[in-house]
């Protein structure tokens, strides 16, 4: 067996060592929608779906949730509330101004 | 928009078991995440209100539709009959026919225990679990992999000028307090991102996952012939014949 200089390298460094174990127990890693966590965005989901049936501006929950997470919120309903034509009809129109 | 004078609701107070079986026992046996969104609606047509516009049968009405939809998804849909809707609001939750007085709605358990024994229009489910509605993991893959979930909701009175069901701005208060309106039972049929999609009154509903934490208060699978069979593949490869035998084992 021949040593190439990287091989020789790597048998007097010897194999690496474990990485030591995590302290305290692993947390699980909450899984975002629309980039926030599942109870800001059911919040979010509720008060959109009632600002557009009654006809509301959503100013005022972009300025809470911001309007990146309220257009992720618009386009669900979109996708998901198909057998709601008055609330997906909004829902677009609101999409298409807000370009 | 939902007129209140012309549908019904019909569900009684829930009524616990001790024994009656949970989902989760049999959820490590499903190997993978539920899927984002499900929609076990596209196959289905012609839906009707099962009569629950003019009677308080929801709890019968629902097991109706859960047939409708497993069978629409095998390519043969079934409709069940009013007449048969009418009778097994007759013998699972005593109406006599022509007597208001007894249009007194059903408890869901009752219900099911009658759909399990006696059946609905011939269809009669081998088994059913219950579902712990407040954790959304183990409804959607109720939904997933029993072709619908049946569920009681406490509606708000809120929910009556909603095209899709919401929580109001105000909170669960007022008459956004749960059971507000009064008690049903709906079929869960589909779920999305935003909220899970009913079936009641001959229409699709959907509410948001918002108003389901807030305001449903029980939760069932069931498994059907109509949806699975050891004829016939399991969806998602769910150990049917598992929870048969722990149901003979319960209840003999």
């Amino acid at each position: 067996m021949r040593f190439t200089p990287l091989l020789l390298a790597l048998v007097i460094a010897g194999c690496p060592k474990p990485m030591p174990p995590p302290v305290g127990p692993v947390q699980p890693v909450p899984e975002l929608t629309c980039g926030v966590e599942e109870a800001v965005h059911d919040e979010a989901v509720d008060h959109v779906v009632t600002a557009l049936l009654n006809q509301q501006p959503l100013d005022r929950w972009e300025a809470k949730y911001t309007h990146d997470v309220i257009r992720c919120v618009v386009e669900e309903i979109v996708l998901d509330a198909h057998d709601a034509p008055v609330l997906t009809g909004r829902a677009r129109a609101w999409l298409e101004a807000s370009k | 928009m939902t007129d209140p004078t012309r549908v019904r609701l019909g569900r009684r107070p829930p009524r616990f078991d001790k024994r009656t079986l949970r989902l989760e026992r049999y959820l490590a046996t499903a190997a993978r995440r539920p899927p984002a969104r499900v929609d076990w609606t596209p196959k289905v047509s012609l839906l009707g209100p099962m009569l629950n516009t003019s009677l308080g049968c929801c709890t019968v009405s629902a097991k109706g539709h859960l047939i409708q939809t497993w069978t629409a998804n095998h390519d043969r849909q079934i409709i069940v009959s009013d007449s048969a809707i009418l009778a097994g609001y007759t013998e699972a939750c005593g109406y006599v026919p022509g007597d208001p007085t007894t249009d007194q709605g059903g408890t869901m358990l009752d219900v099911l225990n009658w759909f399990r024994k006696t059946g609905l229009a011939g269809h009669k489910p081998f088994a059913y679990v219950a579902v712990n509605h407040q954790n959304r993991e183990n409804v959607k893959f109720a939904i997933n992999l029993f072709g619908g979930c049946d569920v009681g909701i406490m509606l708000p009175v809120s929910a009556q000028g909603q095209e899709v069901w919401a929580v109001p701005e105000g909170g669960a208060v007022g008459d956004g307090a749960p059971g507000s309106w009064g008690g049903h039972d709906v079929p869960i049929v589909g779920y999305g991102l935003m909220g899970p999609t009913c079936i009641t009154w001959g229409k699709l509903v959907t509410m948001t996952w918002g108003f389901f934490k807030t305001y449903v208060e029980e939760a069932y699978a069931i498994l059907a012939p109509e949806w699975a069979d050891v004829d016939e593949p399991a969806p998602n490869g769910f150990e049917l014949e598992q929870l048969k035998a722990d149901l003979v084992t319960i209840t003999g």
